[in-house]
């Protein structure tokens, strides 16, 4: 029987697996909605069980007898705390989840130069890190009662095992550890406000974390006993999966969110720039907040259908909207701006717009954000001297094909944007576990799910509408 | 048999020629596109050939029964656009008011213009669009003989059916030729732009009888030849007229494509206004003799809806009906023709969150609106404007309630709407019927026709939220009329 490997990435707003084969090959993937629980005051929380049920509901979906080993993603920053046997002690507090920001505000001030040096990344909201001193701070008898905070491709993987530990990906995205020691430092620049007891153990990725339960076996109908590798943080998985590991390479995912990721020799002090552990060494990572969800939303509020329609109306105006500008900012925004100061605009219009001009417009304020932080990712990419970059291009949004043309105006180098259909964290996670077991070494099988590379030379079409939206943005927010 | 009068407006989208009865009740609509075309020398023009081709077509669509008591004629129009009559009665076309060919010429003249303190002489502000600009760019273009006579739009109407030439002063107010303090053709202007008295026409009041309907007209029109013609003025002076803002205890909110406050006052207020010089405003004559304007406007009004709801969103107006305002954080500026007369700015929706939708959005462009009616009609309280005055609002925008509740809610006062949507149509027919001598004066004329269809008042609850509102939204007009001028745009 063909043995194969099995990717789970656990996310926000689905569950998605992977099904790989020796080869690197997909044999099988699917996916399942999750849904977080909003509150008033900005929770946005989830029954950490709804995950381990995703699981269950699509492994009925498809034969995993055969399965070898299985490797873990999932979305980062997220709090979820577990007694000694393994159970939530109340409901997991996402990453968006928006209490806190006094926290935060706190945190910059008094700790914010110390834990960037320390931990890699300014402080932001979405930290683990705030969301466990709120919980100390308003909600004491949870932290008491558990024995282990965990994160959540940690707390399925712990279902899978019985071991709930985390390892270097994870650990570093929750602003807690020293980013060059691999050891919770935060105790030591806070003064010891959390209980030292419920930091789990930090280890490798790429290690086993340990053999499939009896039990889990059963209700997954996989083989009981098969290894299951820690994993990471979804990011880096993916960035695994499309072979952006060391550095020279950039991963630009265009998403709800866009990150701009890349490997580096040596980690990168900047408020704009979060430095989190990568399987193997550090990674540099700019994170864009108002991205295709701001597009969707953008989309929705000014009644175009969906991404179809809405390309279909901008490519009948010219770049630079005829005059029309798009800020996308309705949330607040991250890499580089760094501020919750910031709204959305669309500024300039006059009788003479249209709907086409609108529908660009959209379009190029949203694509001009993820450049916005792209730039500042790559002054310090390896690859910044020849300023010719090898990226790897992921998401939903990168599927325009306006905004396909901007980035190669503006990215040098060979671009190469992967298939709609491709699930790069689930598949990373596949590929850690494939790797683990000593296959597909020396390869690169995310080739095989390259929808197109383009060459590009750059050129200077949109520089001035860039700019543009710069200096407009300068003026609105003074940033 | 019962008197009839017809209220014929020619604007700038669409001609209305409406037939009332003495009350003020409409009897009869009918209208039709103004026919603006593209000339080869002067860009977009009024086409006088098709215009008066469409009034005759409209006129024999009348029905027989009504036509027969017509009694009067009372013309208005849209202002600036002058068109050269030849002393054979030959006419050419006009630019139409807002040609922006003239832009380049009027730099010329803005010096010396200054130097005359034409402020004072005229009431007016600098603008490219009045007819003193079109006339030197036409004789230029044109090549004119030295002996033509320039008549407004209403004026040539008037021309054509009685063959009398003449020109009101309210239009004559918009030419940047006419001294306001003296009611005459100033000649220092005339002078500076070398403009020949001769060529301007008799100066006249609006109302005055310019004459019976010629035979081949009366004819032509099918009207009995004793149907008196009038001028009542600039369109939405007209309406201020219908509406009674001539008396300085009301004020007119005009809607449409455009958003107008017009106040009216007597001589006293006039050169407190020549003095102060309130920034937007213009003054001129009112169609009620003895009166003046003071007028400032948004070029694009009801506009910003329809371009928010038809252009953008591809909607019908239906979506209005149901539309729930709410309170929102965003703040539109209504400015689709650029701000003010710097155009580099446009208009734009600020401070747009994840939790707002298209509704909220409408409900943005209404409140930014009424933020507009709002500082227009604040900026009038130093010459005396007070705060119990009466709010009459005509056009367009009636029909909307959400709309007049956010409005009067704004500005923290109840908004008569007339009964009759057109009120510039309305107030030309009864001018009309004054040249007649069918009603005593302007005064009775108005509250014999004058009726209101709806009084909408305040909400407390938004009144308070809508002024919070207001101070940020002038300082975020502020700071966009900066980044305009910044040339970021």
């Amino acid at each position: 029987m063909i043995k194969v490997f099995l990717g789970i990435d656990v996310g926000t707003t689905k569950l998605k697996l992977t099904l790989m084969n020796r080869e690197g090959e997909i044999i099988w993937k699917d996916s399942t909605n999750i849904h977080p629980i909003f509150g008033k005051n900005g929770e946005v929380e989830i029954n950490p069980y709804d995950w381990i049920d995703a699981l269950k509901k699509l492994s009925r979906n498809f034969d995993l007898s055969n399965v070898e080993a299985i490797g873990l993603s999932g979305q980062m920053h997220s709090l979820i705390l577990i007694d000694k046997s393994g159970e939530p002690v109340r409901k997991a507090i996402l990453w968006s989840d928006g209490r806190g920001k006094e926290i935060q505000a706190e945190l910059e001030e008094s700790y914010g130069r110390e834990i960037l040096e320390r931990c890699g990344s300014f402080p932001f909201l979405s930290f683990t890190l705030v969301k466990l001193i709120y919980l100390l701070r308003n909600e004491k008898s949870s932290v008491e009662r558990a024995c282990k905070f965990c994160l959540s491709k940690d707390f399925v993987g712990g279902w899978l095992t019985s071991n709930y530990n985390t390892e270097k990906t994870d650990a570093s995205a929750t602003l807690m550890m020293d980013i060059d020691r691999c050891e919770w430092c935060v105790n030591e620049i806070l003064g010891g406000e959390i209980p030292d007891r419920i930091f789990p153990e930090i280890h490798d990725s790429m290690e086993v974390r340990g053999y499939l339960r009896k039990e889990a076996a059963e209700e997954l109908r996989l083989p009981a006993g098969i290894p299951v590798i820690y994993g990471a943080g979804d990011q880096e998985a993916a960035a695994y999966g499309v072979g952006v590991i060391h550095p020279g390479r950039i991963m630009f995912s265009l998403s709800t969110g866009s990150q701009i990721f890349t490997p580096v020799e040596e980690r990168i002090v900047d408020e704009r720039i979060h430095n989190f552990r990568h399987i193997e060494g550090i990674h540099i990572m700019g994170a864009v907040q108002n991205c295709g969800f701001s597009l969707n939303w953008a989309m929705k509020t000014f009644g175009f259908r969906d991404f179809e329609e809405l390309n279909e109306n901008a490519v009948n105006s010219s770049p630079g909207s005829n005059g029309v500008t798009f800020l996308p900012y309705i949330i607040p925004e991250r890499t580089p701006i760094m501020s919750s100061d910031v709204s959305g605009n669309l500024l300039n219009f006059k009788v003479g717009n249209t709907r086409y001009d609108i529908a660009r417009a959209l379009i190029e304020g949203t694509v001009f954000t993820a450049l916005d932080a792209w730039k500042v990712i790559q002054e310090f990419s390896m690859s910044s001297d020849e300023r010719k970059h090898d990226v790897v291009i992921l998401g939903g949004v990168a599927r325009n094909s306006i905004v396909r043309e901007i980035l190669s105006s503006f990215i040098k180098g060979r671009l190469k944007f992967v298939r709609e259909d491709f699930d790069s964290s689930s598949y990373g996670a596949a590929l850690m576990a494939a790797r683990a077991m000593g296959y597909l070494e020396g390869v690169e099988p995310y080739e095989k799910f390259l929808e197109r590379t383009i060459e590009s030379v750059g050129s200077e079409e949109y520089l001035e509408c860039f700019e543009r939206f710069i200096n407009l943005r300068k003026k609105m927010f003074g940033i | 048999m019962e008197d009839f009068l017809v209220g014929m407006d020619i604007g700038t989208t669409n001609t209305k020629v409406i037939i009332f009865d003495p009350d003020g009740e409409q009897m009869f609509a009918t209208s039709f596109r103004t026919p603006i075309v593209e000339d080869e020398k002067l860009g977009e023009v009024l086409s006088t050939k098709k215009l008066w081709e469409k009034i005759v077509e409209t006129f024999r669509k009348i029905p027989e029964e009504l036509k027969k008591g017509i009694r009067a004629i009372g013309i208005s129009s849209l202002g600036e656009t002058v068109f050269p009559v030849g002393d054979e009665g030959e006419v050419s076309d006009g630019m139409i008011w807002y040609s922006p060919l003239t832009r380049e010429l009027m730099e010329e003249y803005i010096q010396p213009l200054e130097d005359l303190d034409y402020f004072k002489k005229t009431g007016l502000s600098m603008s490219w669009i009045f007819s003193a600009f079109k006339m030197i760019y036409m004789n230029e273009r044109l090549k004119l003989p030295s002996n033509v006579k320039w008549l407004d739009t209403s004026s040539f109407i008037a021309y054509k059916m009685t063959g009398k030439i003449a020109m009101d002063r309210c239009l004559a107010s918009r030419t940047l030729l006419l001294n306001i303090k003296t009611g005459e053709w100033d000649e220092d202007l005339l002078d500076l732009f070398k403009i020949p008295r001769s060529s301007l026409p008799e100066l006249v009041d609006c109302g005055v009888n310019r004459g019976n309907l010629k035979k081949d007209v009366a004819e032509e029109l099918g009207l009995c030849r004793d149907v008196v013609v009038s001028v009542a003025g600039q369109d939405h002076i007209a309406g201020a007229f219908s509406a009674g803002v001539f008396d300085e205890n009301r004020i007119l909110n005009s809607t449409g494509t455009t958003e107008v406050i017009l106040w009216g006052v007597k001589k006293d207020k006039l050169n407190m206004f020549l003095n102060l010089k309130i920034p937007g405003y213009n003054a001129g004559f009112h169609t009620v003799p003895g009166f003046y304007y003071l007028l400032d406007g948004l070029p694009t009004g009801g506009y910003c809806v329809e371009w928010m709801i038809k252009k953008v969103l591809k909607k019908d107006y239906d979506i209005l009906k149901n539309l729930n305002h709410r309170k929102n954080p965003i703040y539109f500026l209504p400015f689709l023709r650029g701000m003010f007369m710097d155009e580099r700015m446009g208009a734009g929706f600020l401070n747009l969150r994840d939790s707002n939708d298209s509704e909220d959005m409408i409900s943005s462009i209404f409140e930014g609106l009424a933020f507009e009616v709002r500082l227009m009609m604040d900026k009038l309280k130093p010459l005396g404007l007070k705060d119990d005055c009466d709010v009459i609002m005509v056009g367009g925008e009636t029909a909307n309630d959400t709309l007049i509740k956010i409005r009067a809610s704004a500005i923290g006062r109840p908004i008569q709407v007339m009964k009759v949507v057109e009120a510039t149509t309305l107030g030309s027919a009864i001018v009309g019927g004054i040249a007649k001598g069918m009603f005593e004066n302007f005064r009775s004329a108005f509250e014999r026709t004058f009726k209101v269809a709806k009084v909408v008042e305040p909400d407390p609850e938004y009144s308070q939220y809508l002024e919070e509102k207001y101070e940020n939204y002038l300082k975020i007009r502020k700071v966009m009329e900066e980044v305009g001028k910044s040339g970021v745009i």
